[in-house]
């Protein structure tokens, strides 16, 4: 008897497979290495396995997209411009953890393996063509996530917090599950563009779809209910009102690296997902999940900043700020078209710069066993570190949207898709909204430029990496705003699948 | 040299980055000749573009210089430019760059010697040249996005300058103040900018319905979709308009901003920055010469602002307080010309209000500086014998502001006071506007009297301090300034005072290229209904002047019986009309309670659906819900109900 292997493409899936190894590499070299001595090579393995898989996701950029897997992964540039964004995220979240590991003496071995499957799990949640991966994806960087966020051996708090997310997690996960079985029931089929098609929309990249049941584009209870809860499950990753509860505390507890990396990566992977189910199975539907969404974003945007207003943490603070982005990265989803489909992919790539450079300040204040991030610690940085200071202003601003940054260019392409959708009251009500934001992101920078230090502290000579991200991040905030062209056009090619 | 013309907003960018760059390292020298010789450069270069723009001839004068696509969909060929990144050449704009650049050169030179003994010498430059900066980047923008984007970097740029001494707890605050005011300001500005977006699918200045800019697309489909919308935008703007030009309601932050160095408020808060909502309403003119409601709005926030702001500003003793609500006194003045449909007669006013007040803010400047620091009008006084430079041109100052024939001031303010009127001919409400902008001017004569009889005339009352004059570099720009508030009026003298026919002034002739009305009244009054209007006015202006030399030139005590009759209106007055006790009341506590009330439903609705739930099962549940830890459970059930809610309104909803 011959057993067939069925052809496997397995190079769609490379920029995946190099993450494997460096992450089965990073388990064994520690093993080899045994002591501490294996904690910078460990840190660079890390960041030389993203980089080849990195290069890997830029040389397929010109390949056709296609199904791979038995259609179960889409290897487009979807795929490719979100793997490139996670990398990255991942490349400075180990520049983060090296410090933080040094600081803490958290123990690296354990670390790095975990932060490259949990990638996979990102890439896997934008890559899925079906929504079998979408929640094998979930899971994968959901449980990496959930001893990630509890690594701090010294402190308490991390540990409750890891809890709360493992047991809040699942919740969630089983209502993604749920949601899954009952569009499953009513379709007849997992696969993404099979029920796209099933309930009329047109063409694409489709696989066989056997098994499926065209309903035409009426919906009935049964996916509408299904559909529901697969927005519960993909807003709980993504830190949606009113499933955001654990946020804050996560947020707060997790070494800051996690969180920088959570609150930028784990978010945009969130809604790759989110962009991918809706506008891929569900476009057809749109009238029907349109406003519910737009229900649920505005809540989103409304609740993060109007709470963030009272954090003394700035963690806490930048957890409340994570979700009104959130919020605003919904709007694209709610306009349900090829501008919103674009405009997400560069509010993701704006975020991620303005975010992971406020987080490399709050790193590089950190110091053993404190991680200073009372905003009141930030008192008179300017006198202490200008760099620094102007950097997180510049930051701050961002966030706030003030031109001509990448914040305000960002939240200019998402409204204006909503507005163009028709959805001028959305818009004004992010707008409204954010304008309350300024008043807390303003406050750190009136903390650092308008307020005497209250202590003397030793200034510290930064980590130089970190301060290196900080530094490109800040040219990369400005630069974005004045030139957005070049983004906002990869962004576009990169999500030709909506119409 | 119109091809030049993006050098005129690079070359203060270039001074900027240069001084930042190069920080505490240049010699004082190096960073005054970086920062005031890139602003000089740009007014030569300014002032060269307008040159060629004037020898266009009227039809062709409104130039766009592209620059690249700033804002785009799409990718490679596709890509569609929603916004570029392009300058707008027409006389409207080549009045603000020539204002803009060539005060700016004075006020450069001028901190050369006010700031000379400060610690952030070079940091204090470089904001001041990105302010210049960005100022030209909203007047010269050819399209509304890129113009908000100076719009956003002025406020940025003025935090910055406001709070500058940070040692002063007052500035920090009031820097604050500023920006979070402006927010609420841009709030409406962002508001607008998405409904044109959403109505015509545009920015550009040029494509606006009803734009009468040379080479517009006459394209009678562009009209307003719905009255409502044609209602809205001009609203919203003028939302924004409040907040930058610092009108009723949002004015308070204006007097607050001058805890910044004086310099600063002369360029920011007096010449430039604040009548950037000013420009930006004579810019978009069509969209209000659609909506009479609007305008009608807009005209009475100004006359009411100009009247309120000239009534606190008489109980003043702060020197730079007087001038400050002075400056929204002014501003109101402008809008209400605005309101009346002259855009030409607003910006006329605009123009020659940044000579005399920036003039006065100078002199205040000089005034402060040679007294140790004092800004308190009551340890003044007779100062014009110690410093008689500063005196005699802070005189010629006083004399604009207040409307002296001959004088700037008195041109352009009494041509907002006539198009006001000739406006009341048609909107009967404009009639009861002129008539409190008539009262408003009686009240500036006698305030701004009352702030030079108490600093430079009578006896000097400040004790030890040995009062000196300013040095040179301080002197130049007030003489230079002193010449602009005399002679800034005379483009703008009305054909009835030369004794010609028409109505139009020069300066409005210039304008009307970019701020013709369309549709709306073009002024019709007869000569002889100017003549009384421009006597009115004078004979008002006499009054208030000698009301003030009375009360604070004249011997002996004033009668109690007078004391007793302005008592309450001085506590009103003082008491700012208790607008900031107004926001306190009606608007910041109650969003805080309701952001508060949020924060704790963030947390409470938790704690809440925790109590209900235990409540509910307590009887089965009291052992479960001891098995439960902590908060987790809480959220569970958060999550639970808002599942619930989604799942239910997926089918409410469709």
């Amino acid at each position: 008897m011959t057993f067939a292997l069925p052809a496997l493409d397995w190079w769609a899936i490379a920029p995946m497979l190099v993450l494997v190894l460096t992450g089965c590499a990073t388990l064994v070299a520690e093993l080899v290495r045994g002591d501490d001595a294996g904690r910078a090579p460990l840190a660079w393995l890390t960041v030389a396995g993203a980089s080849v898989s990195g290069g890997i996701a830029l040389g397929q950029w010109d390949d056709p997209a296609r199904l791979a897997f038995s259609d179960m992964v889409s290897s487009d540039r979807f795929t490719l411009f979100f793997t490139v964004l996670f990398l990255v995220v991942t490349c400075v979240t180990v520049l983060f953890a090296f410090e933080q590991l040094r600081r803490e003496d958290f123990h690296p071995g354990e670390f790095y393996p975990l932060l490259a499957f949990s990638t996979i799990g990102m890439v896997l949640m934008a890559a899925a063509a079906d929504l079998v991966i979408t929640f094998i994806g979930v899971e994968l960087l959901s449980i990496c996530l959930y001893i990630l966020v509890g690594f701090s051996r010294r402190r308490r708090e991390p540990e409750e917090s890891a809890i709360k997310y493992l047991l809040l997690g699942s919740f969630a996960s089983a209502f993604l599950l749920y949601g899954i079985a009952l569009v499953y029931g009513s379709t007849g089929t997992t696969s993404l563009a099979c029920v796209g098609r099933a309930l009329g929309a047109p063409g694409g990249l489709v696989g066989a779809c056997e098994g499926a049941v065209a309903t035409g584009s009426v919906a009935t209870g049964m996916l509408l209910a299904g559909i529901g809860l697969l927005v519960v499950g993909l807003g709980f990753k993504a830190a949606l009102v009113p499933f955001h509860s654990w946020a804050p505390d996560v947020y707060e507890g997790a070494p800051t690296a996690i969180t920088a990396f959570m609150s930028v990566g784990v978010k945009a992977a969130a809604f790759a997902a989110l962009l991918r189910v809706f506008l891929v199975a569900f476009p057809t539907l749109a009238p029907d999940w349109s406003v519910l969404l737009a229900v649920v974003a505005t809540v989103t945007m409304v609740t993060g900043n109007t709470v963030a207003l009272f954090q003394r943490n700035i963690k806490r603070m930048l957890g409340y700020s994570s979700i009104a982005h959130a919020g605003y990265l919904l709007v694209a989803i709610v306009a349900a078209s090829h501008a919103g489909a674009a405009s997400l992919l560069f509010y993701a790539v704006g975020y991620a710069a303005m975010n992971l450079g406020a987080f490399a300040i709050v790193v590089v204040l950190g110091r053993a066993g404190e991680e200073r991030v009372a905003i009141s610690d930030y008192a008179g940085l300017s006198q202490r570190q200008p760099l620094l200071a102007a950097l997180m202003a510049t930051f701050m601003f961002a966030l706030a949207g003030v031109p001509p940054t990448v914040g305000f260019v960002g939240k200019f392409y998402v409204f204006s898709a909503a507005v163009d959708a028709g959805y001028v009251w959305l818009a004004l009500a992010g707008l409204a909204s954010s304008v309350a934001s300024a008043y807390y992101y303003l406050r750190v920078v009136y903390q650092m430029y308008m307020v005497d230090p209250k202590e003397v502290v030793a200034s510290h000579s930064p980590h130089r990496w970190v301060s290196l991200v900080a530094t490109v991040a800040g040219f990369a905030v400005i630069a974005l705003g004045v030139f957005p062209g070049g983004i906002i056009g990869v962004a576009t090619a990169s999500t030709s699948f909506v119409r | 040299m119109i091809d030049l013309l993006w050098l005129v907003p690079v070359l203060p960018l270039a001074g900027a980055v240069a001084l930042l760059a190069g920080g505490r390292r240049l010699g004082r020298g190096a960073v005054v000749a970086t920062g005031t010789g890139s602003v000089a450069l740009a007014f030569v270069v300014a002032a060269g573009a307008v040159t060629d723009l004037v020898a266009n001839g009227p039809a062709m004068r409104g130039v766009e210089v592209h620059l690249f696509p700033w804002l785009a969909w799409g990718s490679g060929s596709d890509a569609v430019t929603v916004a570029e990144a392009g300058l707008l050449l027409d006389p409207l704009s080549a009045l603000m760059i020539l204002v803009v650049t060539g005060i700016g050169t004075l006020i450069h030179l001028y901190s050369s010697g006010y700031m000379a003994g400060d610690e952030g010498f070079a940091r204090y430059y470089a904001y001041l040249n990105l302010f210049t900066f960005s100022m030209l980047v909203l007047v010269l923008a050819n399209n509304l996005a890129l113009l908000f984007v100076g719009w956003e970097l002025v406020g940025f740029c003025s935090w910055a300058l406001i709070g500058f001494w940070f040692e002063r707890k007052a500035a920090a605050a009031a820097g604050q103040k500023a920006f979070i005011t402006n927010r609420v300001g841009d709030l409406g500005v962002l508001a607008a900018l998405f409904l044109v977006w959403a109505n015509w699918g545009t920015f550009s200045f040029h494509a606006l319905p009803g734009s009468t800019l040379p080479g517009v697309l006459d394209d009678p489909a562009r009209v307003l979709a719905t009255p409502l919308v044609a209602l809205a935008i001009p609203l919203l703007l003028l939302l924004g308009v409040t907040g930058k030009s610092a009108q009723i309601p949002l004015f308070t932050w204006l007097p607050d901003a001058m805890e910044g160095p004086t310099p600063v408020s002369a360029l920011i808060h007096a010449a430039t920055m604040v009548t950037g909502g000013v420009y930006l309403v004579a810019r978009v003119h069509p969209l209000f010469d659609q909506s009479p409601e609007a305008q009608l709005v807009l005209g009475t926030t100004g006359a009411v602002t100009a009247f309120v702001a000239a009534t606190i500003a008489t109980v003043q003793v702060d020197v730079k307080r007087v001038l400050a609500y002075s400056t929204v006194s002014q501003l109101g003045f402008m809008v209400l010309g605005l309101g009346a449909g002259a855009y030409g007669a607003a910006a006329f006013h605009l123009m020659t209000h940044a000579f005399f007040k920036a003039l006065l803010f100078l002199g205040a400047g000089a005034v402060i500086h040679g007294v140790a620091s004092q800004q308190d009008l009551r340890k003044m006084g007779g100062l014009i014998r110690y410093m008689p430079v500063t005196a005699w041109t802070f005189i010629v100052g006083w004399l604009a502001i207040i409307g002296v024939p001959g004088l700037s001031g008195f041109f352009s303010k009494d041509l907002i006071l006539a198009r006001a009127f000739g406006r009341g001919l048609v909107d009967p409400a404009f009639l009861v506007l002129f008539g409190v902008a008539l009262v408003t001017v009686g009240i500036t004569a006698f305030y701004m009297s009352r702030l030079v009889f108490l600093a430079f005339l009578g006896e000097y009352r400040g004790g030890s301090v040995h009062p000196h004059e300013a040095p040179p570099s301080m002197l130049v720009p007030l003489v230079v300034l002193a010449i602009g508030s005399i002679g800034a009026g005379w483009v703008g003298i009305p054909p009835f005072l030369l004794g010609e026919a028409g109505h139009a002034t020069v300066i409005e002739q210039f304008l009307a290229p970019a701020t013709l009305a369309t549709g709306t009244w073009e002024g019709t009054l007869d000569h002889s209904t100017e003549w009384i209007i421009t006597g009115l006015s004078v004979a008002i202006t006499l009054a208030g002047a000698g009301l003030a030399g009375v009360a604070y030139l004249g011997e002996g005590p004033i009668s109690p019986v007078v004391t007793e009759l302005v008592a309450p209106f001085r506590r009103l007055f003082a008491g700012r009309w208790f607008v900031d006790e107004a926001h306190g009341a009606l608007v910041i506590r109650p969003l805080a309670r309701v952001a508060s009330f949020l924060a704790s439903v963030d947390v409470g609705v938790v704690d809440g659906a925790v109590a209900l739930v235990v409540a509910g099962v307590r009887g089965i549940g009291a052992l479960l819900a001891r098995l439960q830890s902590g908060y987790v459970r809480g959220y569970a059930v958060t999550m639970l109900v808002g599942a619930v809610a989604v799942v239910a309104s997926a089918w409410a909803l469709r």
